[in-house]
């Protein structure tokens, strides 16, 4: 927890648990991602390339594609 | 691929169409929020709105295309997000988009070249990790992979364009 981290009460814990998994569930996303319940998020049914360089999600081609003009 | 005074055009296009406002957004007052005010291209301050989207504090946000903005990751009150929501024109907060990228807090975030943003550095929870990893950010909105970081990783910075 950083320095500034506020300390929450159990039941503060509890509530945000709560509200974090049902925004995660209803968030905007490309409609072929695919929910993790591990994860409580929604995520791309492929990974991106695992190179360091920024990628972007494709919904047409369903693919990760150069974010434009980036010196790749 | 442009020459010198097309991009000085592009350039002209952009300032002309940004509206000139700004927002601040989130934030922790006890509990976390989804509050915003939006700034006049005056200064003045506006009142209170509650956004529809989730609550986050320790996040970063700045303007993309010529004339939107963009929130991103943070803190929900359970863990670190990647969580983003766009800002309109007209300075409206939209719900949460899913995120792309590391999740984390503390971080930066600037806009770049002429239309597009970039999210860089930050930590998790517990800064037990600290990153120097950006995210780029398109004209239209949409956040990047993670790019190799460069430079120290740290949380508690600040960005801007110049």
């Amino acid at each position: 927890m950083t320095p500034m981290m506020p300390v929450l009460t159990p039941e503060q814990l509890a509530e945000y648990e709560i509200e974090t998994r049902a925004n995660a569930l209803t968030a905007h996303h490309p409609a072929s991602w695919l929910w993790s319940e591990a994860d409580l998020t929604w995520a791309a049914p492929t990974p991106p390339p695992n190179d360091g360089l920024p990628y972007l999600w494709d919904e047409p081609s369903v693919a990760w594609v150069h974010f434009p003009d980036y010196p790749y | 691929m442009f020459s010198a005074s097309f991009k000085q055009f592009l350039t002209f296009v952009a300032s002309t169409v940004a509206t000139g406002q700004a927002i601040f957004g989130f934030g922790y007052v006890g509990i976390y929020v989804a509050i915003t005010n939006l700034v006049s291209n005056t200064g003045v301050v506006s009142t209170n709105t509650y956004g529809a989207g989730g609550v986050r504090a320790y996040l970063a946000a700045a303007g993309y295309g010529t004339d939107k903005a963009i929130f991103g990751y943070g803190v929900d009150g359970v863990s670190v997000v990647s969580m983003t929501n766009l800002v309109s024109n007209t300075g409206v907060v939209s719900t949460d988009t899913t995120g792309v990228g590391t999740a984390r807090s503390g971080l930066a975030a600037a806009g770049y070249g002429t239309d597009k943003a970039i999210f860089g550095y930050g930590g998790d929870y517990s800064l037990t990790n600290l990153y120097s990893l950006t995210n780029l950010v398109s004209n239209t909105g949409v956040v990047a992979t993670d790019t190799t970081g460069v430079g120290q990783a740290r949380s508690g910075l600040a960005a801007a364009g110049f």
